[in-house]
Parts: structure tokens; sequence; C-alpha cells
């Protein structure tokens, strides 16, 4: 402050003395007067300033927001207003003539943010309790404060800022360099250095808080006004993703503006710095929500503006610029606080500068908007959320058509199986319809197989002519002599001599007739339907001989018109050769065969115990 | 200091809307290994220490609403800023044109910053409308280093914010020598000062 002034070599003693002509010498620092003069014409010129921005207030009868230090607390109660602030002028004259010590016992008493800050950092202060480094903190504290309480009335805000800005950065200096913090830890420091910043602050917010030598309550007023004209604004007008009919989003909502609310009740400003953090980490959690996603500044700055809107925060602008003016400068620029103290003003600046344009709508709709010629139905919206049970009733609403939507996705769902269902047994049905159309292919062979069977069988049974010359076999024996080798020749005989008999007996229609007329009297009474092919087959092997010749005539196979020529041949000795083996195979077989009319017939049960007679025949003629 | 850092430097990314801002810096803080960054929050703001040439440097990343009607708004981001990283979208020729008003606003709100121009949305060839030779041009003419990313494939991504990162510490180095020759003059002046108050008290 020295430096302003410029040294002069002659002065008349005139000059030097008070303006006031008190006889004590002048200042040019205090305009010229004594010390006790300077203060007394600074008080009567803050009186009348005062008075006359009460009258001015009143004249204009609007409910102002009156930043008097005396009065923060009660600020909000507007009612008291104007008398009350009349009052606090004399008081405040009264306090100005005390001394700086007796203002700062003023100021430490009633003070319970102080003794909070103090409580908060009893650890800290533990910590370097007895120690040189606390002497300093107190020192530099006791001198901090001492210098503002000196400037208050004489400095503007901006000086006192840049007094507090110097104060912090000449302290973390002092702790890097004196040896009284040679022993304390880096994290001490930054304590120690937020510790400081808490503490002196919230010491002097009466002072420092929206001083009365700024504008700052009128802005205050103003953007409060400008807020209450814009709450029609809507989160569509600033094209932000809020999920508004999200109870979990709207509670979140809620919760951001209670924080931004909060800024104006703590004192200190990294404490309302931390509020905005809150605020701005909740639009974060709600915006995720909204919108499925990390959120980006493009998403962030407008939900910030509509968060705002929706607080109105008390006296804004002058904690905006408490904030701005008191809070260590390194915080502000760098670090979560302050880039979203930084989106917050820019938050603030674009409400102030908003026109139509910004919001992206017509001149004439905002200006009708703006007059209250229109009210559009998101004020509706908005004041649903204002109320309570109706807020309620919405997220009911907002359940129940929730609830609507699922169950219309159920019955949906339902209808759709239903339709499924109902085309399962007709895709069945042609699936079947197909293969069967496919299996005749398949099947006609494999019934033609056994028939074949059967013209040997059938054969067999016409054997019976061949057999009967059987007994006259070893008239023919030396006949086939001839054909064959002596060797096949004697197994042949080896073999004909024992089971050649049996087995002639066994292709012999005797020992199948009676299974046979069984099964052709069950079949009978079931219908012929149900009739196996073998049975169907023998039965008309055994029934219609002459169909069962055209049969035989018509199958292709080269095996069957041997056979069949065979049995024309006159020697009837070589088909008995053939036979004997074909009869082993074929009794084999015989067993199988009655499982295929098990399968195609209707009733099982009834066929497996003809099954069981047919086996127990065969079994037992073997 | 005994920190977890030697340089603290506070980087804005600023450009229009939709070029890949936030896509940029998500992708920068989110692809390496988890121990070097905190991810408290969402993709706006970003702190991640990495290491220049020996030195731990933390960067705090700060992104910007690119929309038109903020534009007027934003210079209130640039306090304190060491480097600006402008970001267009090279499948966009708009966004390319209005590089040189960003250019302009960081001009006006900042007295010396490092700037690193980035053409983003790098890997679609052929979608690309703005030319790298056009846009090198551009650059070099304005004095400034180009880079072509993309926040989608990871292309140059790293690259381009250690690019950034080492211009920004290399101005912090020289403007630290020259305060040190400055502080040698003004030892004498601030002597003189003292002498002065004594005088007047």
């Amino acid at each position: 402050m020295y430096s302003i002034k410029t040294p002069t070599l002659r002065i008349d003693e005139a000059d030097l003395k008070c303006k006031n002509g008190c006889g004590y010498f002048g200042n040019e620092e205090w305009q010229g007067y004594c010390s006790k003069c300077h203060r007394e014409h600074l008080q009567k010129q803050r009186a009348q300033r005062e008075h006359a921005r009460i009258h001015e207030s009143d004249s204009s009868s609007k409910t102002t927001v009156h930043g008097f230090y005396k009065f923060e607390e009660k600020k909000r109660q507007q009612e008291k207003k104007t008398k009350l602030l009349k009052l606090s002028v004399f008081r405040k004259t009264a306090t100005k003539t005390q001394g700086f010590s007796e203002i700062w016992q003023e100021l430490v008493k009633d003070n319970p943010e102080l003794d909070k800050v103090k409580s908060e950092t009893r650890d800290l202060l533990v910590q370097i309790a007895k120690t040189p480094a606390e002497k300093d903190v107190r020192k530099c504290i006791h001198s901090f404060v001492n210098n503002i309480l000196q400037m208050k009335d004489i400095k503007s805000v901006e000086e006192l800022s840049e007094l507090t800005q110097n104060f912090y950065q000449v302290f973390a200096k002092r702790m890097e360099n004196s040896p009284n913090y040679a022993d304390v830890s880096p994290e001490t420091k930054d304590r120690l250095l937020d510790y400081i910043e808490r503490y002196t602050m919230t010491l002097l917010y009466r002072i420092l808080f929206c001083p009365p030598s700024t504008t700052d309550e009128d802005k205050d007023l103003a953007i409060q006004n400008r807020i209450r004209q814009l709450n029609w604004v809507s989160g569509k007008n600033l094209e932000c993703r809020i999920h508004e009919t999200s109870s979990d989003v709207r509670e979140l909502v809620y919760t951001s503006i209670t924080d931004l609310l909060n800024m104006d009740s703590v004192k200190a400003p990294q404490e309302k710095l931390a509020c905005v953090v809150h605020c701005c980490r909740n639009i974060f959690v709600l915006l995720q929500q909204s919108v499925g996603g990390p959120a980006s500044a493009d998403e962030f700055l407008p939900a910030l503006i509509f968060i705002v809107l929706k607080a109105n925060p008390a006296r804004l602008k002058s904690n905006i610029n408490f904030i701005t003016r008191f809070c260590n400068a390194s915080r502000l620029m760098t670090g979560e606080g302050g880039y979203y103290f930084t989106n917050l003003c820019c938050a603030v600046s674009f409400i102030e500068n908003l026109t139509a344009e910004s919001l992206n709508m017509p001149q004439k709709d905002f200006d009708a908007y703006m007059s209250g010629a229109r009210v559009p139905a998101s004020t509706w919206e908005s004041a649903l959320t204002m109320c309570e049970s109706i807020h309620l009733m919405c997220e009911h609403i907002t359940l129940l058509d929730e609830l609507k939507a699922k169950n219309l996705e159920i019955i949906a769902e339902s209808d759709e199986l239903k339709k499924k269902m109902q085309q399962f047994p007709e895709k069945v049905e042609a699936e079947v319809d197909a293969a069967i159309t496919r299996t005749p292919l398949i099947i006609t062979p494999s019934q033609r197989i056994p028939t074949n069977l059967d013209c040997v069988d059938a054969e067999s049974y016409q054997l019976p002519p061949p057999i009967i010359p059987q007994v006259q076999n070893i008239d023919i024996y030396p006949q086939t002599l001839n054909d064959e080798t002596n060797e096949t020749l004697t197994s042949h005989v080896g073999d004909y001599n024992g089971p050649s008999i049996e087995d002639c007996i066994t292709p012999s229609p005797t020992f199948d007739f009676p299974a046979f007329d069984s099964d052709g009297g069950l079949h009978g009474s079931k219908g012929d339907d149900d009739t196996s092919l073998i049975s169907l087959d023998t039965q008309c092997d055994l029934t219609a001989e002459e169909s069962y010749l055209q049969d035989r005539d018509a199958s292709d196979s080269l095996l069957d018109e041997s056979q069949a020529s065979g049995t024309n041949l006159p020697s009837p000795l070589k088909p008995v050769c053939s036979l004997r083996e074909d009869y082993h195979g074929f009794s084999i077989q015989g067993s199988n065969i009655p499982t295929i009319p098990c399968n195609t017939g209707d009733l099982s049960h009834n066929t497996s115990d003809l099954e069981a007679d047919n086996y127990s025949g065969y079994f037992h003629n073997i | 200091m005994a920190r977890e850092y030697d340089h603290l430097f506070k980087l804005l990314i600023i450009g229009d809307s939709g070029v890949g801002k936030s896509s940029l810096l998500l992708r920068f803080a989110d692809n390496t290994f988890s121990g070097s960054y905190i991810t408290t929050i969402g993709v706006d703001f970003k702190i991640r220490t990495v290491e220049v040439d020996g030195e731990r440097v933390k960067l705090q990343i700060w992104d910007t609403a690119g929309q038109e009607r903020f534009r007027t708004i934003t210079s209130t981001y640039y306090r304190g800023t060491h480097g600006v990283i402008v970001v267009y979208d090279v499948t966009s020729g708009d966004s390319f044109a209005n590089v040189k008003r960003w250019l302009h606003e960081i001009e006006h709100n900042c007295d010396v910053v490092n700037r690193v121009l980035v053409g983003n949305k790098n890997d679609a060839p052929h979608r690309k409308v703005v030319l790298t030779e056009d846009a090198q041009r551009f650059a070099t003419q304005m004095g400034i280093q180009l880079f072509e990313t993309s926040a989608k494939d990871n292309i140059n991504v790293e690259e381009m914010f250690m690019a950034i990162t080492r211009q920004v510490l290399r101005t912090k180095k020289e403007r630290k020598e020259r305060q040190a020759i400055q502080t040698k003059e003004t030892v004498n002046l601030s002597k003189s000062t003292k002498q002065h108050r004594r005088k007047c008290c």
C-alpha cells in the first residue's frame, strides 16, 4: 500500500494534517484524513449508501434479498427486512468503533461453524500441537485476519481477494521453506493449507461474503428473478435427456437440487465447492441412468443448467463470487471441484444470456413464454414434481404403464405360443403325411421280401410232391453221385443218415397247419386287416393255390424262377439238397418272421401270445 | 515434493458437437492399466498419470460441451489451461471448417497455450471427407501438430495425448528457465523496494 504513495520532498505541514482539522496528521491512504476521522467518514458514506438502497428497494416494492452481513442467516425471512436493516446500520456503526480484537472476539463468539471446523480438524491440530508449526500457523492466521479486518473498509473486495490469494500462496511457500515445517509431512501440509483456508474463511465469512460494497446482492436478485421467469424451461427445451418419469432419476434430481441449495448454508469456500461437486456427481449418476452409458459434457452441461433452473439457489451469484474470490485459486483452476465449478459458472452465464436461439425455439414462442402469456405443458410437468402426492401418483401411473406393457407382452407371447401349439400338430401331420408318401417305397420292398421268402416258403409247401418222392431217394442217389465228388457225397451221406428225415419233416405243411389254423381263427375275430403278412401269405398259399402260382410267376427273382423251374425238374433230388440248407436258414428265420406281424398288428399282446404259440410250435417242432 | 506426480497439467478438449471428444477421453483414460488413473465419475473429467522422459505427469483432462449454443460461455473453461486439444471429425467438413473458429477462441482466451489438432473418426476411409493433406497444410500453416486418430479403433490416441503432454512439459521447462533468469534481475529490484519502504515508515 505504501508503493502507491509517491514520496514528495517538500510538503507543507498543512498538507500532512487531517483534512477534518482535528489536529492529527492525515494520510494520503485515508484520503487525507487521520485514521479516526477517515473511519468516521467512511461509515457516514456507507450509511448514506445503504439508506439510499433501502429506499430504492422500498419504492420498487420488490421482495429483495439484502446482503447485510449481520443478517445473512435471516436473509430469506424477507418480511422483517426493512426495519431490522435500519437497526443493523446502527449496530454496525457501533461495532465499527470497537478495536480489531473486539471485532475478532465477536466473530469468534456465536460461531458454531468455527467450532465445527475446529472439531473436524482436531486430529490435525493434535498432530501439530506444541510444535513450531502450530505456533507459526497461529501467527499466520492471526496476522492475516488482522490484516483483513484492517482492510475491510478501505479496500475493494477484489483487493481483499488478492490479499487472500497472496496469503494462501505465501503460506504454502512458507511451509515449503520455513524450518518450522521441516518435519511435517506433505499430506499434513496440504491439510494445513486447507485448514487455514477453512478456518479464516469461516471466521471472516460475515465480512467477506457478499460485502456491502459490491453489487453481488443485486446480481443475486437479478438471477433469481431470471430463473423464476424461466421456470417454464423444461429438459426438452435444453435437449437434456433426463428420464423424468423414472422415480430413481427423479430422486437423484432432488438430491442434486438439495446439494446445490446446500451451497448457501455452508461457509468455507471448499465446503461450498464440495456441495457443487456432490450435485454434479449426482447429475452424472442420473445421466448414466437416463442415457444408459457414460455421459459426456454434451449431456452434462444441459443437465446442470436444468438443475440450476429447477433449484433456483439462494444468493447464487454471491456464492459463486465468494468462491471465485476467496477459494484457493489453484483449487479452482484444476481438480474435480474446479471443473464442476467452471461448469456451474457456465450454466449461470448461459441462464443469464439465454435467448430463444439458445433454446432452439422461435422468438415469438420464447416471448410468449417469458411474458407468461403461454404456459407450456412442461410447466405442469414440473409442477407435478413439486407436489409429493401427485408425484407419487405419477410414479404409480408409470408403474401401471410398465405393468400394462408387460401384460400386453405376455398376452402377445401367449397368443404366439397358442398359434405355435395349433400349428404344431398340423405340422407334425404334414410331416407324417410326407413321410408316409415317401415311405411306401421302402415298405413295399420290405413287403416283397417276406413274400419272396414266403414264395420260398410256399414253395416248400408246394414241395410235398418232391418230398413224397423222397421215399424213393435211394433210387435216385446213384444219379447224384455222378454229378458230385466223392467227398461231398460222403458228407452228404453222413448228413443224410441222421437228420435228413427230420429236416425233411420240418418243411412239411402238416406242422404248420395247426398254427395257421389258430392264427386264422383268431384273426377272423379281429378282422382281416390284422392278419400278419406271413399269415396272409400262408393263408393265401394255403387257401388259394391258383393265386399262389400267379404270385410265384409275378416274382422277378431268378432264384424263384429257377426254384420254380426246379420244382418242375424231373429229378427231385437236387432241389432236396438245396432245400436242406434252406430249411436250416428258414427255421432260424422262421422264428423271426412272426415278429413282423406283431409290429404291424394293432393288438400286440394278442399277437405276442400268438407269437409265443408260434414259437412254442416251432421249437417244439425243432 | 514427495507426491505421486512431478507435474500437474490441465488439458482441455474442444471441438464441435459429436466429433468424438468424449470418446477420445474415454479411450485415453480407460485403455490403460487400471492403476494409473482414477475413474471417479463420467467421461467429462478424467485424471491420468503418465510418464514422460522419466517424469510423472498428472493430466487432468476437461471435456467441454461442443454445441453451438454453449460456445459463448466456454471461455470460462480456459482458466489455467496448459494445453488444448482441438478435435474435428474427418468425416465432417463442417467440423473441420470450424477448427479455425476454435483456434481463434483459444487465442482470445489464453495467452500462451499448447495446441494440438486432432482429426478423429479416422477409421472409415470411404467416409473420409477431410483429406490428410489439406489438414496437414492447415496445421503447418497454423503451427500446430496434426494427429489423425480413431477412438473407436484406438489409433493414435495415446500418441496424441503423449505429444501434447510432452509439448506442455517442454513449455513449462522453458518458462521456468526464463523465470530463473528474470528472478536474478528482479532480486535487485525487490531489494530496492524494501529499502524504499523502510524510508517511508
